[in-house]
């Protein structure tokens, strides 16, 4: 058993029943091979560093799950042939050590929280501050 | 032109000297900022903070510009390359602003 993340980069023309059906599905293939979710996470629509067939957004969806490592074989196998999937990449979650409680009820994605990127903010503020400015005007374009 | 070069040797050894004091003088130390903030896990989602680390390029910034350590620069390198395969943050940028 071990803990996994999948972070997943959707294509922008899948819509929010699509989103939702794949998720479905992945959680389902998950639980199949005998895993257990933890958190889905989503960010939403976001602009892609570089473009990835053609296109320069994409929806990232992240599956926080664990068990056995059969899994990432499956799951991963799954995630290529999805056309509605631009990128997707299954890492250890180093960050649980195992000790994320089962995620309970219907499976909602949850949003980003930003605070941690606020803090962040205040405490560079001084040497690369321009960079910083830079960066945020891009994101808004 | 033999005035020309005396004159430019004596402003070259006196530049000479201003050099060797301004060597002299102690660098301040840069801290590991990784170090300072008692980071144990870099997360590659933490873009805004990945990209602190990397040039306007998008190449991993060298440890003696940032000053982070070896231990946290490996993580940093390591989080920065998978940020990379889901295209958090780039891999290079040709043209920037």
């Amino acid at each position: 058993m071990r803990s996994y993340e999948c972070a997943v980069v959707f294509h922008p023309a899948v819509g929010e029943d699509g989103l939702k059906t794949s998720t479905v599905k992945y959680v389902d293939i998950i639980a199949r091979s005998g895993g257990e979710i933890t958190r889905v996470e989503t960010w939403g629509k976001r602009r892609l560093s570089f473009e990835i067939m053609k296109q320069a957004e994409g929806t990232y969806f992240f599956y926080k799950f664990r068990g056995p490592n059969t899994i990432v074989d499956e799951l991963g196998r799954n995630l290529r042939i999805d056309e509605q999937v631009l990128r997707h990449m299954i890492v250890v979650d180093e960050q649980a050590v195992g000790n994320e409680p089962k995620l309970e009820g219907p499976i909602e994605p949850s949003f980003r929280q930003p605070e941690r990127e606020m803090r962040e903010e205040v405490e560079f503020r001084g040497e690369r501050h321009e960079r910083f400015e830079r960066h945020e005007r891009e994101e808004r374009r | 032109m033999a005035r020309g070069t005396k004159g430019s040797k004596d402003t070259k050894g006196k530049k000479g000297d201003k050099r060797e004091k301004r060597e002299k003088r102690p660098l301040r130390k840069k801290k590991c900022k990784f170090c300072l903030d008692r980071v144990t896990f870099l997360d590659y989602k933490d873009e805004r903070r990945l990209r602190r680390f990397m040039t306007d390029r998008g190449k991993i910034a060298p440890r003696r510009i940032t000053g982070t350590c070896a231990k946290h620069q490996r993580m940093l390198a390591m989080a920065v390359k998978r940020a990379r395969l889901i295209a958090l943050v780039p891999y290079v940028r040709e043209y920037y602003r």
